[in-house]
């Protein structure tokens, strides 16, 4: 999963619009990551057509995206892999750390 | 006891056959079943209560509701093929959420685009036929002669009729559906409740442009300056680039005209301005207000409602990075490869076919009887295959240069 799709998918662990989830990602990742609209729309549409999220229109009509229990899946397969990058990331740090201490 | 309605041409307008659903709900009818095949929709006798029915559209196998409508309330009470129908007994001020409605506009554009061409294809017949008919009357006595045979042209003009008439039929009843679907949609977004004023297409044209008397105005007094670019589509980031030196030199762009050659610049200071020439086959309302809201400006749009070209442009100050409307590769290498491969087909059908007037003429050239006007359109053909030929190779220069980023 791409980093772009990993945050949008996050961003929907509660529903939201397409200009909330740039707003989340950005505040999630400290102004690291500033998604282009036409990436979150290209993104939403393809999961949208895939099952991974699904929408409904809200008291303003506007439409929310919501995740789908596919995605659910999804997105917890995936932080499952993320953590074991992370924990071996922290395990193998000191080979090439200049301090070998650490 | 169950009950059976006809009902032909309920998909033209869900928003009427939903509040007929409601109000059968009212007299205590309960919908259990729709054929899409007779068009009859099937009722049960059941409880008489008040029950706000919603009808949608998806292409999902397997059709579910948001678990968002579902604790509002929304249950899904049938599944027809795409269709789906989801009933809500709350109080409608209890209701907070809906099922979408941008999927049912789509596949209503599509049945209308369908339509249309039946339309246009029949009534180009019949006009022809009927110039030829003229054409031919004064030198040519008509007669009528007796044959049983005569049954099947008569048959076949009725059910050419017919299809004529459904054509008009679905295109109009469409066409308003749509209008106040959309309305629907956008109802709180403009905070408008009158239909008229929706924010479709029409209205987003003229909101956005300014009137020709203004620029006129502002051409005469040398305010504005006017410079032409074609085929930009075939090379949209050279178009960016350019756009984005032009503000740079303190030429910001005011306008652009409607087929979009014509660029208007307004004189005045130096701006950092983002722009994005952006492709999509088929855009919704969405597209439009989530662009918005990240602050981008709708510049220009082909008013073509199934292929369309959208120009944005992003003010941003100095010490800022300029904003992209694609902020990953896999998005603008896509974007590029959607250009070019759309561009490609259409060429690679109109060099083909010159290609193949180009053989004929040389085989005439051989035979040597060759006149002025075959001469004219041989050296047609060859300007016809030297341009599309090099556009396509444009829009591959495009994509190379998108994936060398």
């Amino acid at each position: 999963m791409s980093e772009t799709a990993f945050y949008i998918l996050l961003s929907l662990a509660e529903p939201r619009h397409g200009y909330g989830i740039v707003k989340h990602v950005e505040d999630i990742s400290s102004s690291r990551i500033r998604l282009g609209s036409g990436t979150v729309y290209g993104t939403l549409t393809k999961m949208q057509k895939d099952g991974i999220i699904t929408v409904f229109a809200d008291e303003e009509r506007k439409t929310v995206y919501e995740v789908t229990d596919l995605g659910r899946t999804l997105i917890t397969a995936e932080i499952s892999r993320l953590e074991e990058l992370h924990n071996n990331a922290l395990k193998y740090r000191r080979f090439f750390s200049e301090d070998k201490s650490i | 006891m169950k009950i059976k309605v006809y009902k032909p041409f309920w998909s033209y307008d869900v928003q009427k056959t939903e509040e007929w659903l409601s109000s059968m709900s009212e007299k205590g009818h309960e919908l259990v079943e729709i054929n899409r095949f007779t068009r009859y929709f099937i009722f049960r006798q059941g409880e008489q209560r008040k029950r706000l029915y919603k009808i949608g559209f998806d292409k999902m196998k397997q059709k579910s509701l948001s678990s968002f409508l579902t604790r509002n309330g929304w249950a899904m009470i049938l599944q027809s093929g795409n269709w789906y129908v989801a009933a809500n007994d709350k109080p409608s001020n209890e209701i907070e959420s809906y099922p979408v409605r941008e999927n049912i506009i789509k596949h209503n554009k599509k049945i209308m685009y369908l339509f249309g061409s039946i339309f246009i294809y029949l009534t180009v017949i019949v006009l022809s036929y009927l110039l030829i008919g003229l054409a031919i009357s004064s030198s040519v006595q008509f007669g009528f002669v007796k044959s049983p045979l005569w049954i099947i042209t008569f048959l076949y003009a009725g059910m050419g009729i017919m299809l004529w008439a459904l054509s008009f039929y679905s295109i109009t009843k469409i066409k308003g559906s749509n209008k106040r679907l959309l309305g629907e949609s956008n109802y709180s977004l403009e905070n408008n409740h009158s239909l008229e004023n929706i924010y479709s297409q029409e209205s987003r044209h003229k909101e956005e442009s300014p009137s020709r008397d203004e620029i006129k105005r502002l051409r005469r007094s040398g305010e504005i300056v006017v410079k032409r670019r074609y085929a930009w589509t075939y090379e949209p980031d050279k178009l960016e680039k350019w756009l984005e030196t032009m503000e740079e030199d303190g030429l910001s762009l005011y306008y652009v005209g409607k087929t979009g050659t014509t660029f208007y610049f307004k004189k005045g200071t130096p701006r950092k301005v983002s722009y994005c020439a952006d492709y999509q086959n088929y855009v919704n309302e969405d597209y439009y207000t989530f662009h918005k809201e990240a602050g981008w400006k709708l510049i220009y749009f082909t008013s073509l409602n199934l292929q369309q070209w959208t120009l944005w442009s992003h003010e941003y100050s100095r010490d800022e990075k300029p904003p992209q409307l694609y902020s990953d590769k896999f998005h603008q290498l896509k974007h590029a490869k959607r250009v070019a491969l759309t561009y490609s087909c259409l060429s690679i059908l109109i060099v083909v076919v010159h290609l193949l007037q180009l053989e004929e003429y040389s085989q005439l050239l051989q035979a040597e009887n060759f006149d002025i006007s075959q001469m004219v359109q041989f050296l047609f053909s060859i300007l016809v295959i030297f341009i599309f030929g090099s556009l396509t190779i444009r829009t591959w220069l495009y994509y190379r240069r998108i994936r060398s980023l």
